[in-house]
């Protein structure tokens, strides 16, 4: 059992006038996996830092298993932490890295030497036990860097982008690896990453950080289908959220000169922004209602799919169309761009929070 | 001369300027070696064969002149000296002088910079204006003419250097390491035995390296507080025997020999590391 | 440890909080690290240097409470012929040393950047001297300058110079200079490795570029290499005038500032004036040393300050 309970977290560095973490809220239950996820800068390690008990709290409260840790230090709270930069204890060898912190808690020798190989053994490092970590690969070091978390069973797993410093495609089985781990070990989890594809691909749970605050937190796809933001909804999704400008009309929206049948709690004449997912713009052919015209000015053929950018060329951002692997559309042709409505969301044209909105009938 | 005769085509400009070049480099060369050649071999030597030819080769070798410049003097007196309180200092300046460097390094706290900036300008200080006081406040603590008192002044004085060097050192381990330990269950004390003074282990054995020389060669203060012939340092040993065997150039160079061979032979096993640590403060 | 002092309204909610242990700074451990060391600097630096500008404004006589006498010990500095001699001896030293030894540290540098045989050896063979303790150093040179059989003298008889033998540390024209011959003796090698390591670590592309636009061996020591290790060869400077400020050992083991004060240096003045006169008053020599202390450190801030404005005028 671990629950981990942040209650209004705030974090201010001495010297610094803004507050690198306001108001952080969030509750990891139990076995959940749970990916904070935001820019660089964001405040995700300080956040996870505050967890750990290597920063102190400015304000509020942190709670695992309802017993509030603020005053206790890291290696009271049965935590075990994975580095960006691995972190391994130069001067040790991989079994002494593995076996340091147990040792500190498990007298038995023999115990922690059995515990050692066998963790080392589910992660493939018995081979190099006697080795220092400046003659292992990147790959295996971050190996040991986990396998020395694993082997202290703690109560929860923190990541600070641990597979930052893999190449591709070592970070694609890692990541594979690191999701079978979490079902093996049915530990709470704490993962750190600015990579939306790590955040989409592992957790149960995604909370969107910006500027020290909590964006949105949800399941990655409710997330991805229902941004809280614009900012989410630019942040998530690579190409992002197409945003288009709107205005609310007593039948619907009106967007360029396409008239949506979406009905909003909105006054009609209201201005607002309207996203669309790339994926869900398909090309029409019928202009007099189409959601966007413009002129394709690129077409990037990634293999499985096509991205195709057009452009009104009146000043309004360009939009991305996500095609399939061969598009009829060619450059410099004007095209029109319609979708369903169902998969469009609205935001607070000024505020940038999103509306609800519900399809007409 | 060769430039005089440009008939010579033996001689081209390229192997001219090796020549001087070579020229240069033997002259300094003799310059520098030189005088330890000399007192080498005068240190195996008797009086009376200097006093015939003070510039012949060393034959037969004396060396049971060793022995007795040992025996026949306070020498053995004056190495033990200087071995403890040199071993003495540098131990307890490595342990205080980490523990101080990992804290700067290490730590974010009040009055860091003042007190990091206080320790190090004390390297400029010119010694006498610490000798004067330093001499009333032993006299007063008890310390005056103790080999105590001088084992703390020689802490002192090699503190700045040290916690400089080290501190550079500590710096640049990542913070990742540290907080990785603490995570493992270590405490702030323990981090630093078993983390930061193994993994700075090159700088460590540098300024252990630096200290010990220094010390070992340090004569200032060490007439001013020591008066005591059986507390004598080796310096103060060496001079004190010059005193009493004015004459007798023969025993004092192998007197010479003895305070010269521990620091050659640090030298030979250790120069690279030596001459890092004598030159880390003078780059920057 | 150090508090945000404008936290906004809320500081007063957040104050009980941040009583909590900051974790990253503990300050126990802080204390613990840092203490021994600052106990041992008060101690041993800071209290007898507090203690010598204390001395400096009072008459210390052994056996009676110190005396207050004001500034009469500045005042009669002012007129003390011998602190100036000696003031004048080390400003000469501390002047002309740095010089002698950093630009003969430079030839020998280049010689070993120029990829002569041996340089290893050599280097290791020219650093040795500094190694040395000042004491055995002065028995040595002393010998090496005696007038009857040292090597000096010995040489120059050898190459028909007899005339120019003399007992080179018993006449005040030839002391000053033959001392300062010696630290230079011991402290060059040690430049020279400091000097060859500023030029190993120089950008190859530079002199390669140097190189590319056809630049002399002259020209390219002159207009890039001197110029790149300007920094380091500043530094070895101000090292080398710190070092020379407080000389001490070797004049005592050698002349004890003889003959006739031509080797007097602050240090060996203080020294005399402190121990060996018996007048047993520790504040006049206090007094000395601070004035010095003074002088010091305006010529190492005057040496920082020159350098600084010159680099600036550069670039
Ligand atoms: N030790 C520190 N001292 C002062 N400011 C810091 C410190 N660590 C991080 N910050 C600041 O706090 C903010 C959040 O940093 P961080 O949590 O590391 O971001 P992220 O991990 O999301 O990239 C940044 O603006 C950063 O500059
Ligand atoms: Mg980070």
């Amino acid at each position: 059992m671990a629950v981990v309970a942040l209650d209004t977290i705030c974090k201010r560095y001495p010297g610094g006038s803004e507050k690198a973490v306001d108001s952080v809220s969030f509750t990891v239950a139990d076995g959940e996996f749970m990916v904070l996820l935001g820019p660089s800068g964001c405040g995700k390690s300080t956040t996870l830092r505050m967890i750990a008990g290597l920063e102190s709290i400015s304000s509020g409260t942190i709670a695992i298993d309802g017993d509030r840790m603020n005053g206790v230090p890291a290696k009271n709270r049965d935590i075990a932490m994975v580095f960006q930069s691995y972190a391994l204890y130069p001067h040790m060898t991989v079994r002494d890295n593995l076996g340091f912190g147990l040792k500190r808690r498990q007298t038995d020798r023999a115990e922690v030497k059995r515990r050692v190989e066998e963790v080392a053994a589910s992660i493939g490092l018995t081979d190099y036990l006697g080795r220092k970590p400046h003659a292992l690969s990147g790959g295996q070091r971050q190996r040991v860097a986990l396998g020395r978390a694993i082997v202290r069973d703690p109560k929860v797993f923190l990541f600070d982008e641990p597979l930052s410093n893999l190449d591709a495609a070592l970070r694609v089985s890692t990541r594979a690896e690191l999701v079978r781990l979490h079902r093996a070990l049915t530990a709470t989890m704490i993962y750190v990453t600015h990579d939306q594809v790590e955040a989409m691909t592992m957790g149960d749970r995604v909370c969107i950080m910006s500027e020290g605050r909590i964006a949105q937190i949800g399941r990655p796809m409710d997330v991805y289908m229902h941004p809280a933001s614009t900012f989410v909804a630019r942040f998530l999704g690579n190409p992002p959220m197409n945003l288009m400008e709107g205005a609310a009309t007593e039948t619907g929206l009106r967007v360029n000169d396409a008239a949506v049948p979406v009905a909003t709690i909105l006054n009609s004449g209201s201005a607002v922004t309207v996203g669309v997912r790339p994926e869900d713009l398909v090309p029409t052919d019928k202009a007099d209602n189409a959601l966007f015209s413009g002129q394709v000015t690129g077409i990037e053929p990634l293999g499985a799919e096509t991205l195709v950018h057009v452009d009104a060329r009146d000043g309004s951002p360009p939009i991305i169309v996500r095609g399939p692997r061969e598009v009829a559309a060619r450059l410099d042709e004007t095209i029109h761009l319609a979708c369903d409505p169902a998969m469009i969301r609205l935001f607070d044209a000024q505020t940038g929070i999103a509306i609800s909105s519900k399809e007409l009938a | 001369m060769a430039t005089a005769r440009p008939s010579s085509v033996f001689i081209s400009p390229a192997s001219l300027k090796m020549g001087a070049l070579v020229v240069f480099i033997a002259l300094y060369t003799a310059y520098s070696s030189g005088p330890f050649v000399w007192v080498a071999m005068m240190s195996l030597r008797t009086t009376t064969e200097i006093a015939a030819d003070p510039y012949a080769l060393p034959w037969p070798l004396h060396w049971e002149k060793f022995a007795s410049a040992w025996t026949d003097s306070n020498y053995d007196a004056y190495f033990v000296n200087s071995v403890t309180v040199v071993l003495a200092a540098v131990a307890i300046l490595t342990v205080i002088g980490g523990m101080a460097a990992h804290c700067f390094a290490r730590y974010r706290f009040r009055f860091r910079g003042v007190l990091y900036f206080v320790i190090f300008s004390t390297i400029i200080f010119p010694p006498q204006v610490t000798v004067i006081g330093l001499f009333q406040i032993l006299v007063e603590y008890g310390l005056y003419n103790s080999r105590v008192g001088l084992v703390l002044v020689y802490v002192s004085i090699q503190l700045p250097i040290t916690i400089y060097i080290l501190e550079a050192f500590f710096a640049r381990i990542p913070n990742d390491l540290f907080d990785a330990a603490r995570i493992d269950g270590y405490s702030e004390w323990s981090i630093f035995w078993r983390i930061a003074l193994p993994v700075a282990l090159p700088a460590i054995s540098t300024t252990i390296i630096l200290n010990t020389i220094l010390l070992w060669n340090e004569f200032l203060y060490a007439v001013v507080l020591i008066t005591e012939d059986d507390k004598r340092t080796l310096p103060l040993g060496v001079l004190r025997f010059m005193g009493d065997q004015l004459e007798d150039v023969g025993m004092i160079a192998t007197g010479l020999m003895i305070a010269i061979v521990p620091v050659v032979l640090i030298y030979v096993f250790f120069s690279e590391r030596l001459i890092q640590g004598m030159t880390a403060g003078a780059v920057k | 440890m150090s508090r945000d002092v404008n936290a906004p309204a809320t500081a007063h909610a957040e104050a009980a909080q941040e009583a909590e242990r900051d974790h990253a700074n503990p300050f126990s451990a802080i204390a613990i690290f840092l203490l021994p060391a600052l106990i041992v600097y008060a101690a041993f630096t800071a209290l007898p240097v507090a203690r010598t500008f204390y001395n400096s404004t009072h008459l210390i006589v052994p056996n009676r409470p110190a005396e207050w006498v004001g500034f009469t010990h500045y005042v009669e500095l002012w007129s003390d012929q011998m602190f100036w001699k000696a003031v004048w001896n080390t400003l000469t030293w501390a002047a002309v040393a740095p010089v002698l030894e950093v630009s003969i540290a430079t030839l020998l540098a280049l010689a070993l950047y120029a990829k002569v045989p041996f340089s290893r050896f050599l280097r290791v063979a020219w650093f040795t001297p500094v190694l040395m303790s000042y004491v055995v150093v002065g028995i040595l040179w002393m010998w090496i300058y005696n007038f009857d059989w040292g090597a000096l003298n010995a040489l120059l008889r050898a190459v028909g110079l007899g005339d120019w033998a003399r007992p080179w540390l018993g006449h005040p024209d030839t002391a000053l200079p033959a001392l300062i011959a010696v630290t230079t003796w011991m402290w060059t090698g040690f430049n020279m490795v400091v000097i060859l390591a500023a030029m190993s670590s120089l950008p190859s592309e530079v002199l390669e570029a140097a190189e590319l636009d056809n630049c002399g061996w002259l020209a390219k020591l002159w207009f890039v290499i001197l110029p790149l290790i300007r920094p380091t060869l500043l530094n070895l400077v101000v090292l080398s005038f710190i070092g020379k400020m407080k000389i001490f050992d070797l004049v005592w083991v050698t002349t004890q500032g003889n003959p006739l004060w031509a080797t007097e240096t602050v240090s060996t003045y203080v020294y005399k004036r402190a121990f060996q006169w018996r007048t047993f008053d520790l504040g006049y020599p206090s007094t000395i040393a601070v004035i010095w202390f003074v002088i010091v450190l305006a010529g190492v801030l005057g040496l920082t300050f020159l350098f600084r404005q010159r680099d600036r005028l550069e670039y």
